[in-house]
């Protein structure tokens, strides 16, 4: 189907491709440098340029004789790392990733001279430890400094907690004191007035001045039933969902001075004696941090409601 | 001018009713749930020695504390962790005990008095701080041991409100040799497996031994004459008498709670079936009419009905008769196997052997809880378990290789000990009555 005359057309063509593809490989033989001016005279920015040479550091002096010790590791990947972004000539494999050592030599391959660069890597390590070893010392300095700092502060703020104990015990003192007075006041009233007194606003009275237990009763509840819950060792015979309340009474600071079963409990003489035992054996109860949710009286429901 | 005075008195009195719900209510109501099921924790200090005089020959609290370990009940602080030796209740630090979270503590010393050596111990709670025994007991050198378990038998019934059954005895049979050189004996000893006495020995089987209610006499099958024979022998004095010697099979006895009759099993009418025998006249009554074999017949403890082992059903199962005779029911329905039946003494528990495929183990079933049933041991081949006068505790009998050995386990299966007793084969146990001190 083909004409003849479409030969030599497609001769043309191929013989173009074909000089296309050497004049390609020819630019790529091209040295690296040629490269670089031709983006030099194109001013073309760093990021748009297609290649970026690696150029040999020619340092002055003697040449010194260094071996490689150990994994090319450790050393500085910070001066490195700055060294490049300061001049875009300097060589960039300096900055080579610790991790694998066999690779990094592969990769040098181009640039047969090691010597002055292992030796800046370390002349850099050697700063990088000293600064390291400044920076340690500064920090031990820095950090007795503030342990001190907080030695003092925790002795203050012992002295303060104490004082604040102190306080608190002798609001509580006083607290009591006003409200025998208050009650022996009240009584007193109603005794002197008839009979029908509004008497029912006193413990109204009381009720709201409880309230402000307020929100953080959840975890006085929660650090009481933690503290008890693993003192009560069981028998495992307690039927299944009975409830055994103990009414206990307890002093600021957590210390129980009784505890009662409470005669509605169905537990068996055993069970009765391990739910006491666990509350006398948590006493002192948690304190500390829930003074204000503290409660002199408190009833705690036994219960078991699975049988392992 | 009265009424006013008490109408005042009344409204006082409701105000301060009124002051002291409002009061209560002022507390706070914490759930406790689950805890920690556990045995209770209780410490024996070792027992000091007061004035001169040898050392007490056996080490007394050391056996109440396995003693009180071996129920199941307690947990006893290992003697590495006792920390502090008082002696007496005014030498406990409570604090350190506290500590070690201990419930109650038992502190002893002895003495010599005369030749006897005097005992004497507390129990204390830690947590309340307050003594809740002081007792002195006094025992010959030879005694000591019984006398250990009399104060771990205190301990466990001030604690747990149930007499101890520490210081009782237990029944067995051994067997040493093979074949013409077998030698059977049964043999008494105290609940640990200490202090094993021989009570018959035999060249021929002995079998089934009972204890008599009282603890004197035990009644047991014996081989000696050729055939199977039932004998009732004092324990202390070694008088016996035949009981019943009829043809075919004289099997299985058991002395009723009362101690007046007997239960057999006895095939001279054809097959093994269960009678009642009174003791004084010998009267027999038979109480089962059937083709099966019924065997192995046990007392409830009121006297009023007989648990035994039949094959009725094809395989062996346990029924229930009234002692006077009448219909059999069945009352074992888990398991391809049940036999060996052992009643507590409220009656509540049934231990017996249950059998599923080739493995043998006791199962425990608790009639007060709609006849829930829970093993109580590993298997293979146990057998013949035997409840604690108190029913906190088992014995049954294991094979261990070749031997057959007894183990006591706790009523609840947890704590499992294997008895220190002689050589030889070991089968057949039972626990004896609570003892009189």
């Amino acid at each position: 189907m083909e004409s003849a005359d479409a030969t030599p057309r497609a001769v043309a063509y191929s013989a173009l491709l074909h000089l296309g593809i050497v004049a390609f490989l020819a630019l790529a033989m091209l040295n690296c440098t040629h490269w670089e001016s031709v983006a030099d005279v194109l001013h073309l920015p760093e990021a748009m340029r297609p290649v970026t040479c690696t150029h040999v550091v020619q340092l002055q002096g003697p040449v010194i004789e260094a071996t490689l010790v150990g994994p090319a590791g450790a050393p500085p990947p910070p001066a490195s790392k700055h060294a490049q972004k300061a001049s875009p000539k300097h060589e960039e494999k300096a900055e080579p990733k610790p991790k694998p050592p066999p690779p990094a030599p592969v990769r040098v391959l181009p640039t047969p001279v090691p010597q002055p660069k292992l030796k800046d890597q370390e002349k850099i390590a050697q700063i990088a430890e000293q600064k390291a070893e400044q920076e340690k010392k500064a920090q031990e300095e820095e950090r007795k400094q503030r342990m001190a700092e907080l030695t003092k502060q925790k002795e203050a703020e012992r002295i303060l907690k104490e004082l604040a104990k102190v306080k608190a015990e002798s609001e509580a003192q006083q607290r009591k004191i006003n409200l025998e007075s208050q009650k022996a006041q009240q009584l007193a009233d109603l005794r002197k007035a008839s009979q029908a007194q509004n008497a029912e606003n006193v413990p109204v009275a009381k009720q709201a001045m409880t309230g402000q237990a307020g929100t953080s009763n959840d975890a006085y509840i929660a650090a009481l039933q933690n503290a008890i819950t693993q003192n009560w060792l069981r028998p495992d015979n307690i039927p299944v969902g009975v409830v055994c309340p103990v009414e206990i009474k307890q002093i600021p600071g957590g210390q129980v001075i009784s505890a009662t079963v409470l005669p509605s409990c169905p537990f068996n003489d055993v069970a009765r004696a391990s739910v006491e035992h666990a509350v006398l054996r948590s006493s002192p109860l948690p304190y500390k941090g829930f003074e204000k949710q503290f409660s002199r009286d408190i009833v705690f429901n036994f219960t078991v409601t699975s049988s392992q | 001018m009265r009424m006013p005075k008490i109408l005042l008195a009344l409204t006082l009195t409701l105000l301060a009713a009124l002051f002291a719900t409002q009061a209560g209510a002022q507390g706070l109501t914490v759930q406790i749930v689950n805890g920690v099921p556990s045995a209770i924790p209780v410490t024996v200090v070792p027992f000091g020695q007061a004035g001169s005089g040898p050392a007490s020959p056996v080490d007394i609290a050391q056996i109440v504390s396995m003693d009180l370990n071996r129920c199941g009940k307690f947990r006893t602080l290992p003697t590495g962790e006792i920390v502090e030796s008082p002696t007496a209740g005014s030498q406990i630090k409570f604090a350190t005990w506290q500590q070690l979270k201990q419930d109650y503590i038992v502190v002893g010393r002895t003495a010599y008095d005369g030749g006897a050596l005097k005992v004497e111990f507390e129990l204390w709670d830690v947590n309340k701080q307050q003594q809740l025994l002081a007792l002195s007991i006094t025992g010959q050198g030879s005694d000591l041991r019984r006398v250990a378990h009399q104060i771990a038998d205190q301990i466990y019934q001030k604690i747990i409100g149930v007499r101890g059954a520490f210081d009782t005895r237990i029944a067995y049979v051994t067997m040493v040799g093979l074949g013409d050189n077998a030698q059977y004996a049964l043999v008494v000893a105290d609940s640990d497996g200490y202090n094993p006495q021989t009570v018959v020995r035999s060249h021929e089987a002995l079998l089934s031994p009972a204890w008599s209610p009282n603890g004197q006499e035990l009644a047991y099958v014996s081989f000696e004459s050729g055939n199977s024979a039932i004998y009732i022998q004092n324990i202390a004095t070694g008088s016996r008498r035949v009981v019943s010697a009829r043809a075919g099979i004289n099997g299985a006895p058991r002395f009723s709670s009362d101690g007046k009759r007997l239960a057999v099993s006895l095939s001279f009418q054809g097959n093994p079936e269960i009678y009642g025998m009174d003791l004084a006249t010998g009267a027999l009554t038979r109480l089962t009419h059937n083709l099966a074999i019924d065997t192995e017949p046990r007392w409830t403890p009121d006297g009023a009905s007989i648990v035994f082992t039949s094959d009725r059903s094809g395989k062996p199962q346990l029924y229930e008769i009234p002692a006077s005779g009448g219909t059999p029911q069945r009352i074992t329905f888990q398991g391809q196997y049940n036999a060996n039946a052992s009643i507590s003494y409220d009656g509540k528990k049934i231990a017996m052997v249950q059998g599923n495929g080739n493995v043998y183990r006791i199962a425990v079933m608790d009639r007060s809880l709609g006849g829930q049933e829970t093993f109580v041991s590993p298997g293979n081949l146990d057998d013949a378990p035997s409840w604690a006068p108190n029913a906190s505790m088992l014995l049954y009998a294991a094979n261990e290789g070749p031997r057959g050995v007894l183990y006591a386990v706790s009523a609840d299966g947890r704590v499992r000990q294997r008895l220190v007793l002689g050589d030889g084969d070991v089968r057949e146990p039972a626990w004896g009555p609570y003892r009189n001190p």
